[in-house]
């Protein structure tokens, strides 16, 4: 650009930059301001003006208005963008701008002097040096000199409405443009390009397109720009770059001109789209590693049921002082650790929560924060400091209170082990109404919420590590320490069940911040009833426990007689069938899978066709589902999830048995 | 007042009517000779594309060049040119380019 300055006249004098792309009119307004005395600086482009700017003080311009890459008019707001030239003097040149006082004003320019014939364009620059010197710039503002000899304008005018034209079309698209000439400086940008970029017009033209960018990236845009200027080729950046906080996708496009070439950049914005590409692939993601974790966690769910519920009845019937007593205990509190494990995949499964009741999250946040795993925790990390802030009037939520619970000790868990010496936890509560969606980890949808924010000072993670943080057994944390390395993944699923959503920020070194949005009720939990344990002894009643599980029927069976009830028990619906036909019981205890031939609901619908009253206790492996609510609204009784204990299923027999 | 070609070879009065001095006008003639050769030979390449958006854009800087210096002849041959692209009638655009040409050589000669 160096070749398109000149400068001529004497050095200390005030100095003027010319810029018009006509070497004659360079020319001309050169020798003319050089006799004045003055120092002349021309520029043939905006480009080449404002590398001037950069190093020399102007203080008069005279400035074409049609001119190749950046207007005139565009030049001129540059120029009053810079506080070192807000008191420059800015005279247009041009006939067309001297008819429409408007886009000078527009640009902010002072005034304007119609281009004609040399000996009256000297008339007309000499009079403004001349009110200049002798201080009457005011006198010249606004005005506008040689209207009444301009020359026709026809073609100028249709230059400028061509280019405003698609000036007007370009500003109204979503994508951005930008226009690039030798040495990538910019000359062109629209109105969607300056949002992307998030950078004022007048600082982008003749600014280098690659300084926008991350140094990361100026490998990969350098290859498409020189495939594009060298081999006239179409190119596109493979990845989308990251600019102005925002992942935008760039194609380059060749322009072939006389004068000069260029490269038109089409940007588009994509962060949204990605982002939802990236909730989708996770939750997809979440969705297949819960269906094997369903699949696994629903057979050995099964399994557990004689190693949870046998010892229970062992121990019923060993006196208080045998030694077996303590290895039993020590047999069923294993197993009912391997439940809990169990549970943790059934609820990333999404199969887990069993008892939805209205639930208020501070108190389940009160109750965790006093438990013994709190303590425990704690005394791991002295140096921590657990606050609370829990929200005045707090709405309920509909829940299940088990996993809430898990979900609010996995989170703190994991804020403590994320605080390698001293630090602090909050932990907060309040309603919150989102009446516009929230873009975070995930999108947040219109509607009321409790919030539950949970942040700490600790280490943070990278955007890597959070990408996989919801994964199971995805840890960095002490093993043999953390649980089932299950626990995010849990609270990923609890989550998803309570048709909550999930925002979660971080940053290496900068702590950690995982709000969750649970939506609101206003519900009120019924009052719970206790029962104590001679209140749910049986007193003979006949029950008939119809599972397709042999183990499952023992224990059960097992339970019941125990119990004082008197069981029978069949492997099927059509065997349930059978025997309802010769006998009538006082409960049935149903499970509601059952393979081969029918399951639960099918087995009640065709009891109740015989027997409407019949009266009968869901059981099953797995979380409420549409059948199980089928078969109550039919009149089944309460359901009751598998594993069991005693005191549930007495208490559960009871009730039913109670009911008129 | 503009003047006809035949006129500018008084090369002083010309200046005069500029208020420049003689050498002055002769160094800008001399420009505009040199840069009125390059653009038309531009023209003619955007004639011969049918580019009426460069090619407008060509006429526009000969014609502003020629009323500046107050070359008539240049001038009114520019605003032919000027019409002629503007209604796409290529052939006329041609023609007028070809006669614009040879009013440059007809300068070229008269400066010499």
């Amino acid at each position: 650009m160096g070749d398109q300055v000149t400068k001529s006249g004497k050095t200390g004098m005030q100095n003027v930059l010319v810029v018009d792309n006509h070497p004659l009119m360079l020319k001309f307004m050169s020798n003319l301001l050089g006799k004045q005395g003055y120092e002349v600086l021309t520029a043939s482009d905006g480009i080449s003006a404002i590398e001037v700017l950069q190093t020399t003080p102007i203080d008069i311009f005279f400035v074409d208005l049609v001119m190749p890459n950046i207007s005139g008019e565009k030049l001129c707001r540059i120029i009053r963008s810079m506080p070192e030239f807000q008191d420059a003097f800015l005279v247009v040149m041009s006939a067309i701008a001297a008819e429409e006082k408007l886009q000078v004003e527009d640009c902010q320019a002072d005034m304007v002097i119609a281009k004609s014939p040399f000996d009256r364009m000297s008339s007309h620059v000499l009079r403004i040096i001349k009110d200049l010197e002798q201080g009457r710039a005011a006198d010249l503002k606004g005005r506008v000199l040689g209207s009444d000899e301009i020359y026709e304008r026809e073609i100028t005018k249709e230059l400028l409405a061509s280019k405003k034209h698609y000036e007007i079309t370009l500003d109204h698209i979503s994508e951005g443009f930008l226009e690039l000439i030798e040495n990538n400086r910019i000359v062109y940008a629209n109105q969607a390009a300056i949002a992307i970029l998030g950078v004022h017009e007048e600082e982008l033209l003749s600014a280098d397109f690659m300084t926008l960018f991350r140094p990361e990236d100026h490998r990969r845009l350098a290859e498409c720009l020189e495939m594009t200027g060298s081999s006239q080729q179409h190119a596109a950046l493979d990845e989308a770059a990251m600019v102005n906080n925002k992942l935008v996708e760039l194609k380059f496009v060749p322009i072939r001109d006389e004068g000069q070439d260029s490269i038109v950049v089409i940007l588009s914005d994509v962060t949204h789209q990605k982002h939802l590409e990236a909730q989708l692939q996770r939750a997809q993601k979440m969705e297949a590693v819960g269906t094997l974790a369903g699949g696994v966690a629903h057979d050995l769910n099964n399994i557990l049921s004689g190693i949870v519920s046998y010892p229970d009845l062992l121990l019923m019937q060993i006196p208080e002082d045998s030694d077996l007593r303590d290895p039993i205990m020590t047999m069923r509190d294993s197993g009912k650790k391997a439940v809990t494990i169990v549970q943790d995949l059934l609820t990333l499964a999404r199969r887990g929560v069993a008892e939805i009741e209205p639930v208020n999250l501070n108190e389940i946040i009160e109750q965790y924060l006093k438990s013994p795993e709190c303590q425990k925790l704690r005394s791991y990390h002295p140096l921590v400091d657990m606050r609370c802030r829990l929200g005045a009037d707090l709405l309920n939520i509909m829940g299940s209170p088990v996993h809430l619970s898990k979900t609010v000790m996995n989170l703190i868990s994991n804020a403590a082990e994320a605080i390698t010496h001293e630090g602090t936890i909050t932990v907060e509560s309040h309603n919150c109404y989102v009446d516009r969606p929230i873009n975070g980890y995930e999108t947040v949808a219109e509607g009321e919420y409790i919030c539950l924010k949970i942040s700490d000072t600790g280490s943070g993670m990278s955007a890597t590590d959070l990408e996989h943080i919801f994964e199971p057994f995805y840890t960095k944390k002490k093993m043999g320490r953390s649980g089932t390395g299950l626990g995010m993944a849990v609270v990923w699923g609890t989550v998803r069940d309570h048709h909550g959503y999930i925002d979660i920020k971080s940053q290496t070194g900068g702590g950690t911040t995982v709000t969750l949005y649970f939506p609101a009720t206003r519900k009120i939990r019924d009052a719970e009833e206790v029962m104590p344990l001679d209140d749910y002894m049986g007193s003979g009643e006949l029950l008939l426990v119809v599972d397709d599980g042999k183990e499952q029927r023992e224990i059960t069976s097992g339970m019941l007689t125990a119990l004082g009830y008197t069981v029978e028990t069949v492997p099927s619906g059509e065997a349930a069938m059978e025997f309802l036909r010769q006998q009538s019981v006082d409960l049935i205890v149903l499970d509601m899978i059952m393979d081969p031939g029918m399951d639960g609901l099918d087995t009640y619908r065709k009891i109740i066709e015989s027997r409407a009253d019949q009266k009968a206790l869901i059981v099953s492996g797995y979380s409420e589902t549409e059948r199980i609510l089928e078969a109550q609204k039919l009149g089944a009784g309460a359901f009751l999830k598998k594993p069991f204990t005693l005191d549930k299923l007495g208490q559960a027999v009871k009730k039913e048995l109670k009911m008129t | 007042m503009t003047l006809r070609l035949e006129d500018a070879m008084d090369l002083k009065e010309l200046a005069d009517r500029l208020g420049l001095a003689e050498d002055e006008y002769a160094d800008l003639i001399r420009l505009f000779i040199d840069t009125s050769s390059v653009e038309l030979e531009n023209l003619k390449s955007a004639i011969s594309d049918k580019a009426r958006t460069e090619a407008s854009a060509i006429v526009h800087s000969l014609k502003g060049a020629a009323l500046n210096m107050r070359l008539k002849e240049f001038s009114e041959t520019a605003r032919e040119m000027e019409t002629a692209i503007r209604s796409s009638q290529w052939q006329a655009a041609d023609q007028f380019t070809q006669q614009f040409s040879e009013l440059l050589e007809e300068l070229i000669w008269a400066i010499r």
